[in-house]
């Protein structure tokens, strides 16, 4: 959880579409092992940034460099650093659990010994024999983000970005989610996650705050709330997004 | 590591097929179905045409040429119709013919061993009455061997031979036109829905921040198609050798490596259009009227190529299923071989090719942009 060097950094990045401008010059850095908070309304930009960083969209501006590689130079290799989830379920819900971890095995070229080992212990979780009879659409919500979260760490990434991962999932699927994130940080796994949660923000050891496009306050959620003078993170939040600090 | 990716492509694609058998067992049923609407619905050949014969002679010849029409099956004389005009008769679709034979038929025949019949045919199907005068032609050519007792009448007799379907049995003609129909509109549905349907559900997104490559998508997504649809191709050709003893007079095995070239052609097609839209509707849409029309209609399958204006013939140079016509025609009917069929091989390769290509670029735009 300590600085234990840069291993996503963001350098002035512009994206512009059209007249539109959705990440407006943004700066910062995100270190080794850090449970990363992406805060802001809907529209601030953030899933914007996050593709970018995942190589599927080419700023307009700036450079972003994921473990030590820039991004628009060999965005295949930095596929393969980071584990996405997304904030839309999107596992095939008409194939069995099992076959979901084949195929995302599969296209990252993981070992199948490791595959099997997922599968075994998502089947325990669920406290059945196995998961190859079962369609994924017929899963309880927060069984079938667990296993899109073990998709997305099947290759085994130092990266895992997950985009509002547990809208959606009852109170108690969520602490559990949460325990296997911050279960992940301490193994050194760096872990940049959206959120419109704020009890899901005081998780993070870091949390930054964007709206239009650009990123109004970047602290620990203690110094954010001590900086707009309130106890509460949910007040901080709403004090930041409409207070004129950081607009155009 | 590189293959792999592909590999899970390819597994994944065979789960999807296999997932859902009902569908499966649509793609065999719709075939069979077609085969068995063309096959006994939609015949071409003609039986029992209805005739009226207005005998104003009623002699001894009149009715032995009454009797010869009587004997023949394609025709049948319609009862109480003596003296409803022709007109009426068509009108009320109660005739396809009337025949009237006129006082003195007899008596010229005996002096000048010549006499004529009037024939009026209800034009309004131009085929069927060219076909309908061709048979009452056949019928008084007949009628008058036995009057001259086989005299020469005609003084060249034509017995044409009728190369390759001596039977004119239309299956000759319809199975190999429907493989070519149903291959190509099957293959580039199945295609067509596969990456719009991961659009839609939003796996697509997922296999976009994979490492894996634009070629091993669109390839791993095509392959496990190109095993379905080549065993409906030879599902079609063995229910027209089953139920209408359509033979494959020329090498199975060519037939098999054509038939695989001509399906790969459709399922690039689709995926080619798969890249271009993003909802699995317009796909179909895409995919059923970019292949049936121009296959129905320009292929050479219903309308003859050779009697179209020019702009049309050009423009059938760019259907794939005219090429596979000529092929599975040939291999079929003609038993032809590489060495007469290699060109349009060829250009169905040159099809495939381009549309894989295309959608491997289309796939990449996708990738990074």
């Amino acid at each position: 959880m300590s600085d234990c060097g840069t291993v996503i950094s963001i350098d002035h990045l512009v994206m512009k579409f059209g007249s539109f401008t959705a990440v407006n010059d943004i700066s910062f850095s995100i270190n080794k092992g850090e449970v990363f908070g992406f805060l802001g309304a809907n529209g601030a930009g953030k899933t914007t940034t996050i593709k970018i960083i995942c190589g599927l969209l080419k700023p307009t501006s700036g450079k972003v460099v994921v473990s030590g590689i820039s991004v628009g130079n060999d965005p295949a290799s930095v596929k393969r650093k980071i584990g996405y989830m997304s904030q839309k379920f999107s596992l095939y819900s008409e194939l069995t659990p099992d076959s979901n971890l084949d195929f995302f095995g599969g296209i990252y070229g993981t070992a199948r010994s490791r595959i099997g080992q997922e599968k075994k212990k998502l089947a325990s979780e669920l406290g059945v024999p196995d998961l190859s009879h079962i369609r994924t659409s017929s899963l309880p919500m927060g069984f079938r983000q667990r296993l899109a979260l073990s998709c997305a760490l099947l290759h085994d990434p130092d990266i895992i970005i997950l985009d509002e991962p547990t809208s959606g999932v009852d109170p108690v699927g969520r602490r559990e989610f949460w325990a296997e994130i911050i279960r992940l940080g301490r193994e050194g796994r760096t872990i940049l996650v959206t959120t419109h949660f704020m009890d899901e923000a005081e998780y993070c050891n870091r949390i930054a705050i964007m709206r239009s496009g650009q990123v109004l306050v970047l602290d620990t959620p203690d110094a954010v709330r001590k900086r707009y003078g309130t106890d509460s993170l949910n007040e901080a939040f709403i004090r930041a997004v409409e207070s004129d600090g950081g607009g155009i | 590591m590189k293959e792999s990716g592909f590999y899970g492509i390819v597994v994944n694609e065979f789960r999807h097929i296999f997932r859902d058998p009902q569908t499966l067992a649509i793609l065999f049923l719709l075939p069979l179905v077609q085969i068995i609407l063309f096959g006994y619905a939609m015949s071409t050949e003609i039986k029992s045409v209805p005739l009226e014969i207005t005998d104003l002679d009623n002699s001894t010849a009149s009715r032995a040429l009454i009797r010869q029409f009587e004997g023949s099956s394609f025709f049948r004389l319609i009862p109480d119709a003596a003296g409803t005009s022709a007109g009426s008769l068509f009108q009320e679709e109660r005739a396809l013919a009337v025949i009237t034979i006129q006082n003195g038929f007899a008596r010229n025949l005996e002096r000048t061993g010549r006499a004529g019949v009037d024939v009026i045919v209800d034009g309004s199907d131009g085929s069927r009455a060219q076909a309908v005068s061709q048979y009452i032609t056949a019928v008084i050519r007949q009628y008058s061997a036995t009057v001259r007792g086989n005299a020469v009448l005609f003084p060249v007799s034509l017995v044409p031979e009728y190369r390759y379907n001596p039977g004119l049995d239309s299956a000759y003609f319809f199975i190999p036109g429907l493989t070519a129909l149903i291959i190509i509109m099957v293959s580039a549905l199945l295609t067509s829905l596969t990456i719009t349907g991961e659009k839609e559900n939003g796996t697509f997104e997922l296999i976009k921040l994979s490492p894996v490559k634009a070629e091993d998508v669109i390839l791993g997504k095509v392959i496990p198609y190109l095993i379905l649809s080549f065993i409906i191709g030879i599902f079609i050709v063995v229910c027209g050798r089953i139920l209408f003893g359509v033979p494959v007079r020329g090498s199975v095995f060519l037939l098999g490596c054509f038939l695989l070239i001509y399906c790969l052609t459709g399922l690039s097609f689709g995926i080619l259009i798969s890249t271009l839209v993003n909802s699995r509707l317009s796909a179909m849409m895409l995919a059923l009227l970019g292949t049936m029309m121009p296959t129905i209609f320009l292929s050479g399958f219903i309308f003859q190529l050779d009697s179209m204006p020019l702009l049309l013939r050009a423009f059938s140079w760019l259907v794939p299923a005219k090429y596979f016509l000529i092929i599975i025609r040939g291999i079929m009917l003609k038993g032809n071989t590489v060495g007469e069929l290699r060109f349009y091989a060829a250009a169905l390769c040159l099809f495939s090719i381009l549309f894989l290509g295309l959608a491997i670029i289309r796939f990449r735009a996708y990738l990074i942009r």
